[in-house]
């Protein structure tokens, strides 16, 4: 290669001309060979299995007729053939039917295999292997060994005549080029020689001519052009020369100004300094006393957590002193669980939330216990480093009253769901607000949420829609029936209070309700069944007073006719004188037994028993009077009408010996006869019941009792027993001794009168010291008092 | 005793079974060394069958068989049975044996057995010109009117073809069975 470098341009180009030209060659002779001897080949193969296929099927009916001989004389043709080695037919199960040799060829045939249709080269021959087919049918097949000499022959022609073309062709590229390199070589020479002249003597005015308009001419070209370049250059170095020291001078000027404005600017810079150290010692000092702790830490990487920086008041609430902290990372002073959030508040405040505020964590202290802190963070960036700035303030008070308020107004909604009233709360808008779980089921709603923000007149006042008499009308509302409406329409009547309160600043109706069904339905039941009993009550007056009359015909008649009776029995018994002495003394005794005591005595009874009967019937009839007559109320002077009665009575009052005493009796509005008929039977059966024993007293008194007036009539007599105190009342019946005639009547009219008024009566007794009866008159004139 | 009996009939079994086995050895030996007279012959039937042309109008249709038919005693045993999965002309080959000429409508071969050599002229006679290959291994059959006719010649099975017979029955002979018959009646 180093002989190459140092040979001139001239032998370098026809080098390279005739290296390219004869590899050019090489490879297309070598590619045309190549191309020949493949098609060869093939040639060669096809011919061979034309021959196999025609001998093999001039065979085939000789193979089918097992003709041998007829078979070997169709092989015999392949003498014809020099380069055929060997043929073989073989039958069906591929013994040997027929075969041929080439003279001289002596040898074992060589047996193919399993294949019937095949062709190959082995060992510089050809072997082909075809079936022999009779309709469709394989019988046999043909074997062929071919060699390969007349293939080697025309291959060594073939190499021969590519030999003389490559020598041919480099010869005439050879002369070729030489001729042709002086176009190139010339113009190189050329600028070489002139180049030369320049270097050595330093003459920049020469130039070179341009003898061709390509690449060469383009060169020559440049070369003048940089050579007149040169050539200006020269002359303009001189003229900067002369201009060099004046430039020098002005430029010196212009630093000396830069120094002032430098000096100046360091003055600044300190001017500056002074005030932030100042500021650092301001802030410095709001960190130290801040009220709560603050922290700086690191943001990132390893150290993330480690505390940097941080105040006294830090220090304190953790139970450390400050140097103390200073090494360790905040993890230390968290519960566990507050420590595991610290990523994700770090990456918080990097991401872009800038301030976390009011971050609710739990702290640790140096001894172990645990408080809680509101944590407010933020990223404080000093240079390029990020740290965090934490403020941390105890809230564990305000936790512990936060937890107290939670705790009352658990008790409160416990209390206010638990209660059998329905409460709820309805904004001055009219609408609902909330609603505890007693008002929801009055209501039939499953959920609170159903009803809150529900207009109030849906549920309450129905018909008041406009006329809400707390909102719109400014009236108090308080125990009242309303109506409530529930969530199926029903209407509930209800028992309402409202207070009017507020809650979280809002003013609003808390209205407390029950239902009050069951008291109207028993009110109705109530009025039902006094009317009911009304009726009754006048069908049995009327009915007694019916029968009262009625069995007074029959009574009038008894009566009558025993008195008839006993007229008749008068004149009887003046007979009977007259015939008395004619009769025996048996028959005198006989009759007079029978007929002036039997019948006397019976009639007697008769008489007694019809004046009892008529005496009860009239009792009755004066009941039902009393249940019939009309009342007619009037101003009485209870002190009048009760003198004018004792002046009735006054015989017995004196017979018995009894002091009656009647106090300041005040004036009442009632029915006069029936006050008298009550008076003059309290009496009168107080003289009655006297105890003979001692000196009878009897009292009547009054009092004013809301909006009643009580009467007492009180009695030392001889008292009533207990067991007799319920039926004192009842018609018909007379308790104790009963020595002192009478229907049995007298207190139950009194009772009948006593309650037409709208009265009560009852009596106090005690046997052996006396009886008191009190009854009440209504006073309704108190009322408007 | 039971103990000198038990081997002697033991023996005798042993005997007996090496008997059986050559004895169904040996033929099978025989039907390898080569094939029976009349196996060739049934091939060659099967062969004559593929080189010769029949009418168009001799088959039922595309897919009817050609049938090979032995009249008379039948020589051939199994000899068929390879042929029979066969097909010639692209159609199953069938073979049938027959009793008597009647029977011999849909017979494209017809092989007549040496036990009817008293009846064949009439056999012969009875075909006229239907579409019927006649063979037989009878001695001077082609001469005597049939188509084909085997001859041993060499220990060798041979043909005779009389090609006037087979033209009259239209029935058109392959020039290369031709080539192979050891003779020719015109």
């Amino acid at each position: 290669m180093r002989a190459l470098k140092s040979t001139s341009i001239k032998r370098k180009l026809l080098l390279i001309s005739l290296v390219t030209t004869g590899l050019a060659l090489l490879l297309a002779s070598t590619a045309f060979v190549t191309d020949d001897i493949r098609r060869y080949r093939r040639f060669l193969v096809e011919t061979l299995t034309v021959q196999a296929q025609s001998i093999g099927s001039n065979s085939a009916v000789g193979l089918a007729f097992d003709n041998k001989k007829d078979v070997e004389t169709i092989l015999g043709s392949l003498s014809a053939a020099p380069n055929i080695i060997q043929a073989v037919i073989y039958r069906q199960d591929r013994a040997v039917f027929a075969f041929y040799q080439r003279r001289g060829v002596t040898g074992q045939l060589v047996r193919p295999g399993a294949e019937t249709d095949r062709s190959w080269f082995e060992n510089n021959q050809l072997f082909v292997i075809k079936p022999i087919m009779l309709d469709g049918e394989m019988i046999g097949s043909i074997f062929v060994q071919s060699d390969l000499n007349e293939f080697y022959v025309s291959m060594a022609w073939n190499m021969v005549i590519a030999l003389i073309v490559f020598g041919g062709s480099m010869v005439v590229a050879f002369l070729v080029f030489s001729r042709m390199q002086k176009a190139i070589s010339g113009p190189i020479l050329e600028l070489a020689r002139l180049t030369k002249n320049v270097s050595v003597e330093k003459d920049y005015s020469v130039r070179c001519a341009v003898l061709s308009d390509d690449e060469l001419g383009s060169l020559a070209g440049g070369m003048n052009e940089m050579l007149s370049q040169i050539q200006s250059r020269d002359q303009e170095l001189e003229l900067h020369r002369q201009n060099l020291e004046e430039q020098v001078a002005v430029r010196t000027a212009e630093l000396g100004k830069a120094n002032t404005q430098l000096q100046q600017e360091l003055q600044e810079r300190r001017t500056a300094e002074q005030a932030l150290q100042e500021s650092e010692k301001r802030y410095r000092m709001l960190f130290e006393s801040a009220g709560d702790a603050i922290f700086i830490f690191e943001a990132e990487g390893e150290k993330a957590g480690n505390i940097v920086a941080l105040n006294k008041m830090a220090a304190e609430m953790h139970g450390y002193t400050v140097d103390e902290l200073m090494q360790k990372n905040v993890r230390e002073i968290q519960t566990p669980a507050t420590a595991r959030d610290l990523p994700h508040l770090i990456r918080r405040i990097l991401e872009g939330e800038e301030w976390v505020k009011s971050e609710e964590m739990t702290h640790r202290r140096k001894n172990s216990t645990v408080f809680f802190a509101e944590v407010s963070a933020g990223l404080l960036e000093l240079g390029n480093h990020k740290y965090i700035l934490a403020f941390d303030r105890d809230i564990t008070e305000r936790k512990i009253g936060e937890s107290l308020l939670l705790h009352t107004q658990q008790t409160l909604q416990t209390i206010l769901s638990s209660m059998p009233y329905g409460v709820v709360t309805i904004g001055l808008d009219k609408k609902m607000r909330s609603a505890n779980k007693a008002a929801l089921e009055l209501m039939k709603y499953e959920g609170e949420e159903q009803i809150v923000g529900t207009l109030c007149n849906q549920s309450f006042c129905p018909t008041d829609e406009d006329i809400c008499p707390i909102i719109d009308l400014n009236s108090a509302v308080n125990q009242t029936e309303t109506i409530l409406v529930t969530k199926d329409g029903k209407h509930l009547p209800i028992l309402k209070t409202v207070v009017p309160i507020e809650i979280d600043g809002e003013k609003v109706l808390l209205e407390a309700f029950i239902d009050i069904t069951d008291q109207k339905n028993a009110e109705l039941k109530l009025q039902q069944y006094a009317s009911e009993l009304k009726q009754s009550n006048e069908d049995v007056l009327s009915f007694a007073y019916i029968v009262s009359h009625d069995l007074r015909a029959p009574l009038v008649s008894i009566k009558g006719f025993t008195g008839e009776l006993q007229y008749a029995m008068q004149e009887i018994e003046s007979v009977l004188d007259r015939c008395m002495p004619h009769l025996s003394e048996e028959e005198r005794t006989k009759l007079a037994a029978t007929y002036r005591k039997d019948v006397p005595v019976a009639m007697d009874f008769i008489k007694s028993s019809v004046g009892r009967m008529d005496g009860l019937i009239s009792a009755i009839l004066v009941l039902s009077r009393l249940g019939h007559r009309e009342l007619k109320p009037e101003p009485l002077d209870m002190t009048r009408v009760s003198k004018s009665i004792l002046s009735s009575l006054a015989h017995q009052i004196e017979q018995r010996k009894t002091v009656v005493t009647i106090g300041e009796l005040p004036a009442v509005t009632a029915d006069k006869l029936a006050m008298e008929q009550i008076m003059g039977n309290l009496l009168d059966n107080a003289l009655k019941y006297l105890d003979p024993v001692r000196e009878g007293k009897i009292a009547v008194t009054a009092e004013h009792n809301g909006e009643e007036i009580v009467f007492h009539v009180a009695d030392n007599g001889r008292g009533i027993a207990q067991e007799d105190m319920h039926k004192v009342f009842e018609i018909f019946r007379r308790a104790g001794k009963q020595d002192v005639p009478g229907e049995g009547m007298g207190l139950a009219y009194v009772k009948t009168l006593v309650r037409r008024q709208g009265g009560r009566i009852w009596c106090e007794s005690e046997p052996g010291k006396g009886t008191t009866f009190n009854f009440t008159v209504p006073h309704p004139a108190a009322a408007p008092e | 005793m039971r103990y000198t009996i038990m081997p002697q009939k033991s023996f005798t079994c042993l005997l007996l079974v090496v008997g059986f086995l050559l004895m169904s050895v040996f033929p099978v030996r025989a039907v390898e060394r080569g094939a029976s007279e009349y196996e060739v012959k049934a091939a060659f039937l099967y062969n004559f069958a593929k080189l010769t042309d029949w009418p168009p109008g001799s088959f039922a249709g595309d897919q009817a068989p050609l049938t090979i038919c032995v009249l008379g005693d039948n020589p051939f045993g199994n000899a068929f049975n390879t042929i029979r999965s066969k097909t010639i002309k692209n159609r199953p080959a069938a073979v049938r044996e027959i009793a008597d000429v009647d029977a011999a409508g849909g017979c494209h071969v017809l092989f007549i057995s040496s036990s009817e050599k008293p009846h064949v002229e009439a056999i012969l006679g009875s075909l006229g010109k239907r579409n019927v290959l006649t063979v037989s291994d009878m001695k001077q059959f082609a001469a005597s009117g049939g188509m084909i006719g085997f001859v041993m010649v060499d220990e060798k099975i041979r043909f005779e073809i009389n090609t006037r017979a087979s033209n009259r029955a239209g029935l058109n002979v392959s020039s290369q069975i031709l080539k192979l018959a050891k003779h020719i009646i015109e």
